[in-house]
Parts: C-alpha cells; sequence; structure tokens
C-alpha cells in the first residue's frame, strides 16, 4: 500500500501524518462522546476512517485556500485550526469566530485561509472557483483546494462549476472523499460509476485516482495537484476511503449489510498504516507510539477544558 | 440627450466617465447604467462582470464597450450558470472583489436563489462577519418584451424578506447612476432592478447625495403622497402631472423609493405626514414587497395622524400573460383614481 517513491519526501513527515490522523480521530471520537452526554448542542459529522485525507493541508502554502465538506476535520486541521478552536464552535461561545451563530462543521477561520462550507451540498464549490478566479487575475502563486464529498456529484453546481474550471484553467484543486455513500446510499444507486474522476476528465481537468486511506500517496497527489493547477491545468483528486462510522450523530448507522466492507477496510485503517510504517521503517517504538497517543489525548481534553472556560467567561461578560 | 455617449455605446466604444463630460447633460437610463459601471470598473481594478452575453457582444446593451476598456478578463462571458456565477461572485468577493453578475433578465434569479440567499446574504451572519460578500445581481425587469410568465417578473417581493440583502430599483437616469454605484460601496449583495422599459428614457445625472439610499421627493405636493419605485414612481409622476391639470386641480407629491430594502423608514414617515394622505404604488401583487411593509409600518402611526388609512395600489395576484399583460399592472390611470379615492372617496370615481 505504501509507496516507495515518495519514501525519501515524506519519510520525515509520517510522524507528522500519524499525529494529525491520531488527533482528528481522538477528537471525533471525543465529541460524539461529548454529544452523547448531552454535554453539546449540535450533531457532529465524523471522518472516521477519512484522516489520511486530512494530509492534503500539509502540501498547501500559508497563501493557498481551502473549502472544506462538512466532513474534513483533519485537513482543517492541518490547515492550522485548533482542537479548542473547534471545540468553542461545537460549544457555540458567542466569543468563538462564528460567534455562535453556525454549526462547527461549517466554521470558517478565513484568517488561516479556511473558508466555510454549507448545508448546500456542493454549494461552496462555486465559492470556491470564484476565490481561484481572484487568484489567477492577481497571477498569485496560490491555488484554491475544494473538498467535496462523492454525494455532492448529484449537485448542478459542482457541474456547472467544474465546467467553468476548466474552461477558464483556474488554479483549483477539486478533492473528492470518495467514501461511496450519500448517507445511507451506495455510490451504485447515484451514478453509474463509482470513480469521479473520468467524468470530471471531460469537463478539461485532470484527474488522479487516489488511496484515500494512504497519507503517503494523498500527500504525493497533492503535491502534483498544487503543481498542475499553478501550472494552468486545474487538478481532481478521486480518493477512493470508507466511511468507518455513521452519517452524523443523529441517527445510528444507517447503513446495512456493510460488515464486509467494514473489516475490509479496518485492515486498510490508514492510521495503522502509519503507524507500521514508522514501527518498521522510521525507527520508531511502539513505546514512543504510545506516547504520541497519550499526549493528543491529554492535550484534547485540555483543549474541552479551556474551551469550556472560555465560553463561561463569553457568558459572564 | 447625450448623444454623443449613446452613439459611443451603440458603436462598441467605451463610454466617457461622467467626470470627463458635461455633468448637466442629459443622459438616457441605460446609459446612466453604462456609465456606472465604467466608473467604478475604472477606479476600482477589484470588480469584473460576469454575465451571458456581456462582451464582444452585449445583448443587454449596458456594457457594450466595456470589453475594449478593461479587457476579456475583466468582462467575462459565461455558460448558462447562473447559480455558479454568483457563487463565484461570493467567492471573489471573500478575496476582496465586487462582481457584477449580469442576468439575462431579473426571472433568472430563480436558479441561483441558494447561492444568493445561502451564500451571498447568509455567509457574513455565519462567519460572525469574518468574511463580507457584496456582489451586484443585475436583474433587468423585462417587462412588455413579450417573453410570458417566465420573462417579465419584478423580483423584489422575492428577496423582501431575506435579511442582509439590498434591493434597489431606479427610476430614472439620476437613479440608475448612483444606486448602482452605491452598490459597490456596500458590504451586502444588491438585488439591482433596472427597468429595461425605462432604458430610452432621458435625464439628469445630478450630484451625488449625501445618502444615495434615501428615498428623493420627485414633485412636491400637499395634497396625497404617492410612494412608489422603478417604473410605478414614474407613472405616479405622470399621474400627478395630469391630476394637477385636471378640473379639480389635486396637489400630489411623489416620493420615488430607489432603494426598497433596507427601506428608509424614517423619509417614507416623513413624507407621509407631510400630506397624511399615502398611496403607495407595487407593481408586484400585495403578499409581499415594500407595499404591504410601507402600510404596515404607517398602521402604527398614532390613530388620526393620517387622514386616511394608507392605501395600496398593487397588481392582482396572479403571474403576467404573453399578451395583454400591461392590463393587470397598475397605470397612470389608476394611480390617479386611486388619489382620487383618498381625496373623495370610491364613489366619485367613475
Amino acid at each position: 500500500m505504501l509507496d516507495s517513491r515518495i519514501d525519501h519526501t515524506v519519510g520525515t513527515q509520517a510522524a507528522d501524518f500519524y499525529r494529525l490522523m491520531l488527533q482528528t480521530r481522538l477528537f471525533e471520537e471525543y465529541c460524539s462522546r461529548l454529544r452523547e452526554e448531552g454535554a453539546v448542542l449540535g450533531n457532529t459529522y465524523p471522518c472516521l476512517g477519512q484522516e489520511a485525507l486530512g494530509v492534503a493541508g500539509f502540501a498547501l502554502a500559508p497563501g493557498d485556500a481551502l473549502f472544506p465538506s462538512y466532513r474534513s476535520r483533519a485537513i482543517v486541521f492541518a490547515k492550522g485550526a485548533t482542537v479548542e478552536q473547534h471545540f468553542r464552535e461545537l460549544i457555540g461561545d458567542a466569543g468563538a469566530e462564528q460567534g455562535g451563530r453556525e454549526v462547527f462543521h461549517h466554521s470558517a477561520f478565513p484568517r488561516l485561509g479556511i473558508m466555510p462550507s454549507s448545508s448546500m451540498i456542493g454549494g461552496w464549490a462555486p465559492t470556491a472557483a470564484g476565490y481561484a478566479l481572484t487568484q489567477m487575475l492577481e497571477h498569485a502563486p496560490n491555488v484554491t483546494l475544494c473538498v467535496i464529498g462523492d454525494g455532492s456529484f448529484g449537485a448542478g453546481d459542482v457541474h456547472e462549476t467544474l465546467n467553468m474550471v476548466g474552461l477558464w484553467k483556474l488554479p483549483l484543486v477539486l478533492m473528492v472523499e470518495n467514501n461511496g455513500y450519500q448517507v445511507s446510499a451506495s455510490w451504485d444507486r447515484m451514478r453509474q460509476q463509482r470513480a469521479i474522476a473520468p467524468y470530471v476528465a471531460q469537463y478539461g481537468i485532470v484527474t488522479r485516482q487516489v488511496d484515500g486511506n494512504s497519507a503517503f500517496d494523498v500527500y504525493d497527489s497533492m503535491v502534483w495537484a498544487r503543481a498542475q493547477a499553478l501550472a494552468g491545468r486545474p487538478a481532481m483528486l478521486d480518493c477512493f476511503t470508507y466511511r468507518m462510522g455513521g452519517y452524523s450523530s443523529h441517527f445510528g448507522e444507517p447503513r446495512t449489510g456493510i460488515e464486509a466492507d467494514l473489516a475490509l477496510w479496518r485492515r486498510r485503517d490508514p492510521i495503522g498504516a502509519v503507524e507500521d510504517w514508522l514501527q518498521s521503517r522510521g525507527g520508531c517504538s511502539g513505546k514512543a507510539l504510545q506516547g504520541i497517543r497519550q499526549q493528543l489525548e491529554e492535550a484534547i481534553d485540555a483543549a474541552w477544558r479551556k474551551a469550556k472556560e472560555a465560553a463561561g467567561r463569553t457568558n459572564d461578560a | 440627450m447625450n448623444r454623443l455617449v449613446e452613439t459611443l455605446v451603440e458603436q462598441g466604444k467605451p463610454i466617457r466617465r461622467a467626470k470627463e463630460s458635461n455633468p448637466e447633460a442629459a443622459i438616457t437610463y441605460k446609459a446612466a447604467l453604462g456609465r456606472a459601471l465604467c466608473d467604478v470598473m475604472e477606479e476600482n481594478a477589484k470588480t469584473f462582470i460576469l454575465g451571458q452575453d456581456v462582451g464582444r457582444f452585449s445583448i443587454g446593451g449596458i456594457t457594450t464597450g466595456l470589453i475594449d476598456s478593461f479587457g476579456a478578463a475583466r468582462v467575462r462571458d459565461c455558460p448558462i450558470s447562473e447559480s455558479a456565477m454568483i457563487g463565484m461572485a461570493v467567492g471573489a468577493a471573500m478575496n476582496g472583489y465586487t462582481v457584477v453578475v449580469e442576468l439575462a433578465y431579473a426571472d433568472i434569479a430563480a436558479v441561483a436563489f441558494s447561492s444568493i440567499v445561502h451564500a451571498a446574504a447568509k455567509i457574513p451572519y455565519a462567519t460572525n462577519g469574518q468574511l463580507r460578500c457584496p456582489l451586484i445581481v443585475r436583474s433587468p425587469v423585462n417587462r412588455f418584451s413579450r417573453h410570458g410568465p417566465m420573462g417579465t417578473e419584478v423580483t423584489a417581493s422575492w428577496f423582501y424578506n431575506v435579511p442582509d440583502i439590498d434591493i434597489a430599483m431606479p427610476a430614472d437616469s439620476h437613479e440608475a447612476y448612483w444606486l448602482l454605484r452605491h452598490a459597490f460601496e456596500r458590504p451586502v449583495p444588491t438585488i439591482f432592478l433596472e427597468d429595461r422599459s425605462l432604458n430610452a428614457t432621458v435625464g439628469v445625472i445630478g450630484e451625488r447625495a449625501e445618502i444615495l439610499s434615501r428615498p428623493r421627493v420627485l414633485r412636491p405636493g400637499s395634497d396625497v403622497t404617492v410612494i412608489g419605485a422603478g417604473r410605478m414612481a414614474t407613472l405616479a409622476l405622470q399621474a400627478a402631472e395630469a391630476l394637477a391639470t385636471a378640473r379639480r386641480g389635486i396637489d400630489v407629491r411623489v416620493v420615488s423609493l430607489g432603494t426598497v430594502k433596507p427601506l428608509d423608514i424614517d423619509t417614507v414617515r416623513t413624507e407621509s405626514l407631510a400630506t397624511r394622505r399615502v398611496l403607495i404604488v407595487q407593481e408586484e401583487p400585495r403578499f409581499g414587497g415594500y407595499g404591504p411593509v410601507i402600510q404596515s409600518i404607517l398602521a402604527e402611526l398614532p390613530l388620526g395622524t393620517l387622514k386616511q388609512p394608507p392605501a395600496l395600489l398593487a397588481r392582482p395576484n396572479t403571474f403576467l400573460p404573453y399578451n395583454r399583460e400591461e392590463d393587470l399592472l397598475p397605470s397612470a390611470n389608476a394611480i390617479a383614481d386611486g388619489v382620487r379615492a383618498l381625496l373623495f372617496g370610491k364613489d366619485e370615481i367613475g
């Protein structure tokens, strides 16, 4: 699964990949517990099993813009937003960036180049393209990364946008979290082919199918896609992955008959893969990895407490 | 009339800027819109136009010549993708740009409703002001063009109940120029309802008012205040002239709203109190829009403040047909009847 072509470029980053993915998973699990306990208002949209997609954020420059999907926690962390910031949004703290107005999975942090997502599925695709158009008009050395799920393929906005992106050769990278499901409906009930890339290629966009559970492939592909987009060839990464959890905390697992799929994809766990790499080729001991996990767990717990305190101060003020 | 500007527009030459031409010269409504676009694009490099047939060929004639002055990068012909065009304008706004999206006609906003409401209007709110999304949706009102029920609407009421959206309905060349310029200065999206039936009307672009969104008194008068926007204000003016010279001369005050949202409630109230009899004229049905809103505001005045309850003249609750659409729309005669009814009671109207 790991691609030896890129060992020399990413070897030193494997630990960062591991840290990001594990932080994301622990955060998602922490949020689900908060929701179950009734400690927070809103529902969460966990990206369990899709954490490797987040390392694409490490391939972005500070001036690049990110328009994430609502299931893109990992990449939003990679672009610089913190766990504490997320907790404050989840609480709905009036002193947080969105001021308690917006659900946390749509949160924007424009100072970090992180733009809002939307309840209108795929509706942020044209917005991302407009941002990319201004980058092109200014000859900026930057790209816009737009992340959508494969369910967004049904949205007219996405198709209208991709036609114009290809036509105008905008510096845009489209990343598809192709987890094969639209809530409960598997891809084969929603379109003819699972792969989105063949459809998108016709719009004049260069495409690559990516092992979305391999952090190394995701990173390498994003480096490639960014270079393509900057050279006037808008690019699309069709990242095959699997949603290892429910759609959201609104309801339990809506899919039936997925036990075999879950078992298969559990063996392809993106975090386990990097863990193996770190142990077998990165000279990292199991104890060291356990240390990272413990560190992250403590940091997330501390961030929650700080977010609660901050919200308390806002309420008192 | 400024024939030079008109001729240049027709020949596809760059439009002269207002400060280079005689400010007192008359100019058509259509040319005033083109001049506003030209002036803003020259002053602010972070503006561009998206639309269908806005470049080499200007289907509406407003953008004629702009591509020669500002290039194809800033005057961009688009596929039939209005939702994406407006969504792109929102994204551009996030990077400091103000984009004009030209719709072929106002009705088309329906296919882009989500981009206008959920993206342009709501993102500044949802992000707690971290992002601003000014943009201008030029929505030509196509009435009398024989386009039938899907190509003749005024769409102000569609957006009237959406917070954080401006709606402009210019009545003359002055308003066409200044309200379009005003839209570029606003932090919110503007639905700009320019009226094609007024394109050939001629007027003067006056000095910039201190507050561009303030309604204008087009005609002072002491008997009845008629309030309208866009073409309705021009019909009110015609009705007022006819009533002034009629046997029982009536002195009608005509107020042009220009900016129908946000509504300048103070000015509406002041101009209503000037005569204490109010007729509001609206081209859309009475179930939304500025008409019923002004009525409700005036209804909150203490009893006896107005001599009569404020009246509303609106189109019946129906769409506009291909043939004889004018039969359904408020006319200058109907406005005159409404004024007489306020003064003398309905029995006086034959």
